[in-house]
């Protein structure tokens, strides 16, 4: 059998345990959703969620939407000067930030921030055996734990992305307005005739599905946690790798599907 | 769901039987043949040295682990590839404390203590919680710590916690995983003798794993020396005292010879 290569993050690469990983993760995905709909499922629980994970994630969310479309702004602004429609800055920005940035930037904020918590509270929870506890006491560790972190991402992952793209819009149009003398009216004006209903909800759509891989993800690898505290750190640093690496294809998968309706 | 008729078991009676068991893990091997049986009231302590599947045992007896081959029977009813479901009754009736306490540091005591409460019975009443949690807080010595985070106890006082939550739905059997692990002197009585309470109290049939000789002997009707993959004696405590078995002797004498391959 040729040996597994392991890199520095003691991650094993080979072709039977990507697949392992990928089966065991759509087991997951499976009875996840399943039991989103058992009687388990605690309310209070799921608000818990959205209350530690949604607003502390909203400063980082709004700092890096701001920047990010002001820097957009600039770039474009510049760029777009050289063909002498500089006053279109607002079309390509908003038109960037809602289909592209707001939901990419969010769900690599969200994977960063939330997901590596995830990871390390469940993960800190496998090693001192709290997960086993909760199945020795009776309950269902994918109901009282997974399901309401999941629950709680998908529905606050939306709600960060239209907060990010507001914000990313308007730090565009400070930098329009500042740098590049586009009025502040004739900004948004434009941006309003430019964009249509598709492109939001595109993004929106986008971050429904990036807020379910991001729990799923960091659930998975702190759920199967091995080796005491250093797993711990293990699988919280596999957690953010792997949120980048596979948001991203997602997010060109998701694209063109989008697109192609 | 597996039903369990346990007041047919009367003092005495087998209730807990393992049958040629065998486990590994990967490359591994444990268990090659593991024979044992329990019967009800009694307490018996598991022991051998470090790395002989002691705690295996316990964790493939709530399904934790789950056996290679033979039989492991709780009850009179075989546990060997029955659903997550079905252990629901089996972990209703035998509970676990495990060696790291396994409390939810984000609950405060009353909570970790109603956390199985609510599960066995969601529509259980606050104040009937109230009253069970003050009950086995002061069963274990510990009142009026409900609103304490396990954080802020010590390792002796988050082991009788841990405690407190095994018996809160009151179970059966009570599994102790290495239970003086890492207490001083004085908790180590403490905890030997809240073994013994518990068979006393609640007439609780205990399964003891240890390798704490001074403890096992203190509470153990008796003992059970794992080597080598098996058991290779269960006799009373009073009878592994004198033994002349080579390699519990010593183990029990503290010399290292035979013991890890020396």
């Amino acid at each position: 059998m040729p040996k597994a290569k392991t890199n520095p993050l003691n991650t094993t690469f080979s072709l039977e345990t990507t697949l392992m990983w990928m089966g065991s993760i759509t087991l997951m995905g499976a009875q996840t959703i399943r039991r989103m709909f058992s009687s388990g499922v605690e309310f209070s629980e799921i608000i818990h969620q959205i209350k530690v994970l949604g607003i502390k994630s909203l400063t980082i969310v709004s700092l890096t939407a701001v920047f990010s479309g002001a820097v957009m702004g600039l770039q474009f602004g510049m760029a777009m000067g050289r063909f002498g429609a500089r006053e279109m800055v607002g079309q390509v920005v908003s038109m960037a930030i809602l289909r592209e940035l707001g939901p990419v930037l969010t769900a690599l904020l969200v994977g960063g921030r939330i997901g590596s918590g995830m990871a390390a509270e469940l993960g800190s929870m496998r090693v001192t055996e709290q997960i086993d506890a909760i199945r020795i006491l009776g309950a269902d560790p994918i109901t009282k734990l997974i399901v309401p972190r999941v629950l709680a991402t998908v529905i606050i992952s939306p709600l960060l992305t239209v907060w990010a793209d507001l914000i990313g819009v308007m730090g565009g149009a400070v930098v329009a307005n500042t740098e590049f003398g586009v009025g502040y009216q004739y900004y948004y004006q434009s941006v309003f005739d430019m964009v249509e209903i598709a492109d939001f909800t595109s993004g929106v759509g986008k971050s429904v599905f990036f807020g379910f891989l991001v729990s799923l993800i960091a659930c998975h690898e702190g759920f199967n946690t091995k080796g005491g505290t250093e797993g711990v750190g293990h699988s919280t640093t596999r957690t953010v790798v792997l949120l980048s690496i596979i948001t991203l294809i997602a997010d060109f998968l998701l694209t063109k599907i989008f697109l192609m309706l | 769901m597996l039903e369990f008729e346990t007041e047919k078991f009367k003092k005495g009676d087998v209730i807990i039987t393992y049958k040629d068991v065998w486990k590994g893990f990967e490359d591994l091997s444990v268990y090659e043949g593991l024979n044992l049986e329990i019967k009800k009231g009694e307490t018996v302590s598991i022991m051998g040295g470090s790395g002989t599947g002691k705690t295996v045992a316990l964790k493939m007896l709530v399904g934790l682990l789950t056996p290679d081959r033979g039989d492991i029977t709780v009850f009179g009813k075989s546990v060997i590839g029955i659903s997550e479901k079905d252990w629901v009754p089996v972990r209703q009736r035998v509970s676990l404390l495990f060696q790291s306490n396994a409390l939810f540091d984000s609950l405060d005591v009353r909570d970790n203590l109603a956390y199985p409460l609510r599960i066995k019975d969601p529509n259980i009443a606050e104040a009937e919680i109230d009253r069970l949690v003050e009950e086995k807080l002061g069963l274990v010595g510990l009142p009026g710590i409900e609103h304490k985070k396990p954080s802020d106890l010590s390792g002796g006082m988050q082991k009788r916690v841990g405690l407190a939550r095994a018996i809160v739905t009151e179970p059966d059997v009570i599994l102790w995983d290495e239970p003086t692990t890492g207490l001083d002197p004085i908790n180590t009585r403490r905890i030997g003798s809240l073994i013994i309470r518990m068979n006393e109290v609640l007439g609780c049939t205990s399964i003891v794993v240890t390798h704490d000789i001074g403890t096992a002997f203190e509470v153990s009707d008796r003992i059970a020396f794992l080597f080598n993959k098996r058991l290779i004696l269960t006799d009373t405590t009073e009878n592994v005292k004198k033994t002349d078995v080579p390699e519990v002797r010593n183990f029990l004498d503290g010399r290292f010879q035979g013991l890890y391959g020396e």
